[in-house]
């Protein structure tokens, strides 16, 4: 074996390999550039491993992750933009209307308190229409948007890089390549973004200049979500920042996930809630008003429990935990 | 040298990034303890070039039950054979490697920590990149774009493109796995023969 008095170093070797990983990135190799790494690999043990890592790095989902702009804190977006000029047009019942867009047609869908909608669309996406809630869904040749003007929708979504997938809200939008997640719209511009499998960005709403030049829809100042992150975006109100699109993110057990998607099957789930917050949730899919007083609201509640019913979770809950019901008008009322 | 080598396949990056990337930096920081204990000389990044090789090199990842377990006694591997070229083998390095296999048997809170540091240490590094570069990296391996795509996204040719790339690739080189002194503490911790005698101390005490 050769002793070679002049041994690369390894900063040297890793300068090498990451300009090798970047033009094997880039795509194939001309028979000559096979040749050259043939010969660079050959020359030296460590060159293969060197070039293995620096793949193996731009690899990594954990790398990727860190790189997504926004970790878990609360930055401000941009300034509000009227752009949602759908969340007028409520649609009653559960008909949908047809009508000419900007750019092609708009369907307009919509669910009433206590129906849960799957509307397939044409690409092989499905949405899921929570309690209440109304979406407008338009394809364009580049991109395929939902404007979600009322309630919460979920959402599933056939993957097409070209034609990435948004659902936009009054402050903000979500935008994904192919995934599923769930957006919520609160009062106030609250909109919740919840993502159950793959990566979605949430970012300001495009300007109609930059919609009109068709530039990156990637904004410098948008956030990733991945699977069991939630986004909550709000509009400040007061001080300094009002008028601002806020987006804050957080971590979400996956169990928590699905238990809150429960929706999807017509049901809700509990798991240590106070009965105050229930009833909360339980007036979204249902006219029929439930209270609870004093501080039964404070008690604890767990099960799962058909969201439409919740006649039946009153007189359930109050058995279980030791309550008392009463009719007062249309209401009913939990007491201790 | 007729043998050919070639760079790795999707897969074996793949793997590597989710079963060797992870642990790199408390395999940095073990070596870097080995390399105090023993007073020897052996260059950290040298090590890891090496053992990424061998992992690159083998025909199959198969039978590797525990990735870390197996990248730690590569790079044990590794420095046991610069050791015998070097024909001078000190004494605190000859250890069997069952001995090994209980050093660095789980990860410990520690490292779990040590992993968040070392994520944040590359997204400073990211950040400190110059703005193009980053638009360009964060595209590719945030998005997902192609660098085709991202040259007519950001309206560059395609050879800029690459650079840009290869700049972000140099970056995350250089800056990850070398977070941090907690995990050598760790692990000097961890070690030690004095806690195994205590421990079959302990055993003999039981059968007597």
């Amino acid at each position: 074996m050769k002793t070679t008095t002049h041994r690369q170093t390894a900063k040297s070797i890793d300068r090498d390999a990451a300009d090798w990983a970047a033009r094997l990135d880039a795509g194939d190799l001309t028979p000559d550039q096979e040749n050259t790494l043939q010969h660079w690999l050959a020359g030296d043990t460590r060159r293969l491993g060197a070039l293995a890592r620096a793949q193996a790095l731009m690899a990594s989902p954990d790398i990727a992750e860190a790189l997504a702009p926004t970790p878990s804190r609360v930055t401000p977006i941009l300034s509000r933009r009227g752009f949602l000029a759908a969340a007028a047009a409520s649609v009653a019942g559960a008909a949908y209307l047809v009508s000419r867009g900007e750019h092609g047609m708009v369907t307009d869908y919509a669910s009433e308190i206590g129906e849960i909608r799957v509307i397939p669309l044409e690409d092989g996406s499905k949405i899921t229409l929570n309690t209440d809630s109304a979406v407008s869904v338009e394809f364009r040749p580049h991109s395929r948007l939902v404007r979600l003007a009322r309630g919460e929708a979920y959402f599933e979504v056939a993957k097409n890089p070209d034609r990435p997938f948004i659902v936009s809200g009054p402050a903000a939008q979500a935008r994904a390549v192919g995934t599923a997640y769930s957006v919520r719209l609160g009062d106030a511009a609250h909109m919740q973004v919840r993502v159950t499998s793959g990566r979605v960005a949430v970012e300001p709403p495009p300007s109609k200049l930059a919609e009109s030049l068709r530039l990156s829809p990637i904004a410098d100042n948008g956030a990733y979500l991945d699977a069991n992150q939630q986004a909550d975006v709000r509009v400040v109100g007061d001080g300094p920042w009002k008028g601002q699109v806020q987006v804050s993110i957080k971590d979400v057990p996956p169990d928590r996930v699905e238990r809150e998607l429960m929706w999807r099957e017509g049901l809700l789930s509990f798991e240590g809630e106070t009965l105050g917050e229930a009833l909360t949730e339980f007036a979204r899919y249902s006219h029929q008003k439930v209270v609870a007083q004093g501080p039964a609201a404070r008690e604890r509640v767990s099960g799962l429990f058909s969201a439409t019913d919740s006649a039946g979770f009153a007189h359930a809950i109050a058995i279980s935990l030791r309550l008392k019901t009463k009719q007062e008008n249309n209401t009913i009322v939990i007491y201790k | 040298m007729s043998k050919q080598v070639k760079p790795i396949s999707t897969e074996r990056a793949r793997w590597l990034a989710t079963h060797v990337v992870p642990h790199e930096a408390a395999l940095r920081a073990w070596l870097r303890g080995k390399g105090g204990k023993s007073g020897l000389a052996f260059d950290i990044d040298d090590i890891v070039q090496e053992t990424y090789a061998i992992l690159a090199a083998k025909a199959s990842i198969e039978g590797i039950a525990n990735p870390k377990t197996y990248a730690f006694q590569v790079a044990y591997s590794v420095i046991l054979q610069q050791l015998r070229q070097s024909r001078v083998v000190p004494i605190a390095m000859v250890a069997d490697i069952g001995a090994l296999e209980a050093e660095i048997e789980d990860p410990s809170p520690e490292q779990t920590m040590l992993a968040r540091d070392e994520l944040q240490r590359v997204q400073r590094a990211i950040e400190a990149l110059p703005r193009q570069t980053r638009t360009a990296f964060v595209l590719r391996r945030v998005e997902g774009l192609s660098q085709a795509e991202i040259a007519r996204r950001m309206n560059l040719s395609e050879h800029t493109v690459e650079k840009h790339i290869a700049r972000g690739i140099k970056s995350l080189m250089a800056q990850f796995g070398r977070g941090g002194s907690k995990a050598v503490q760790a692990s000097q911790e961890k070690t030690g023969p004095i806690e195994r005698e205590d421990d079959d101390a302990q055993t003999n005490r039981k059968i007597h």
